[in-house]
């Protein structure tokens, strides 16, 4: 197998929100980056159109769609010549309350929050066991440390997340493989965009820094967690949250 | 790399040289195999068969082990072999 001429990452929904602050600061870090989303990615396609240096790749996927994975993850082989790195970033989210929620809802959370990721880790750990290391971070949330009412569900997956995370880490760190998960707290985000004002300062209110997160700060947490300056951080959920849960 | 459907005589050819480059890899003394070697006196630990069926999803461009077959029920190189085998013969 010869050498990529960059280093490779998979971000999971890389069109907008933090999926796309993570391609677009992956890119700029010189990676190589390949993305899926079910809708287009804008950065990508902005790149693109201005001629592109060959370092970004993206397909239409649905994430709970495990043979669509099965070739998205075959054509990121193709294009780079394998995968150094994992961001999985893919999720929906469902609230409301638990006692009234719909079976589908239910089962779309866990399809596309907790299998989705797996499967996705599932495709790409025999090559960077064969490469001899990677580094995967699945992008969890402070709802699965911390209860809340109204996200039942999705504190569920993202707490099951944390579970794969630190299992994984034990389980792949003899190959040089490390696992990590990024808990982020509130930041602008079309998450928080339902929210209303009251509830958003009682939010800012309850954080010792006093304001929500960013987009870019979460991103570049993510991407320090794949770089070589976090070489011996496995197993961890790195908690980014201004103390909202300190 | 193979481009078109492999035969079984080239299957079995890339499973073997598979073995022997993951070994060697691993820093480990190549053994001399057949079909009915149990793939743990061949000296492959777990992760070895995931870097295994890495290389070979390379080389075969497919994975049985991904929906099909059950790991588990791999003991020995020929199983290994037929695994290969019934997935490409079904493409």
């Amino acid at each position: 197998m010869t050498e990529p001429a960059h280093r490779v990452v998979v971000v999971s929904g890389g069109s907008r929100g933090l999926g796309a602050a993570i391609v677009r600061q992956c890119h700029e870090q010189g990676w190589a980056v390949a993305t899926f989303s079910r809708s287009p990615a804008p950065y990508i396609e902005a790149t693109e159109r201005n001629g592109g240096d060959g370092r970004l790749f993206w397909r239409a996927v649905d994430g709970r769609d495990s043979t669509a994975l099965q070739d998205f993850v075959a054509a990121v082989g193709d294009r780079f010549g394998g995968v150094d790195a994992l961001i999985n970033n893919a999720s929906i989210g469902k609230f409301g309350a638990f006692p009234l929620m719909r079976l589908a809802d239910i089962d779309d959370s866990i399809a596309a929050n907790l299998r989705a990721n797996i499967v996705l880790a599932r495709l790409v750990t025999p090559a960077m066991v064969a490469r001899g290391g990677g580094a995967i971070v699945n992008i969890s949330s402070v709802n699965a440390i911390r209860g809340n009412t109204g996200v039942a569900v999705y504190s569920a997956t993202k707490a099951g997340l944390d579970g794969f995370t630190r299992a994984l880490a034990r389980e792949l760190g003899p190959r040089n493989i490390r696992v990590n998960s990024l808990a982020p707290g509130y930041f602008e985000s079309d998450m928080v965009s339902g929210l209303t004002e009251t509830q958003l300062r009682r939010i800012v209110r309850g954080t010792p820094l006093g304001r929500l997160g960013s987009v870019e700060e979460i991103a570049a947490a993510a991407v320090f967690l794949i770089s070589p300056a976090a070489h011996f951080i496995t197993g961890h959920t790195l908690v980014i949250d201004g103390g909202i849960t300190c | 790399m193979l481009m078109d459907k492999p035969t079984s005589a080239q299957i079995e050819a890339a499973v073997y040289k598979t073995i022997a480059d993951v070994l060697e890899r691993a820093g480990r003394q190549a053994v001399a195999i057949d079909n009915d070697s149990p793939l743990v006196a061949v000296g492959l630990t777990s992760l070895d068969l995931a870097a295994l069926i890495a290389v070979l999803r390379s080389r075969l461009k497919v994975d049985p082990f991904f929906a099909k077959t059950a790991i588990t029920d791999i003991r020995t190189v020929g199983d290994l072999c037929r695994a290969y085998r019934d997935m490409i013969g079904e493409d």
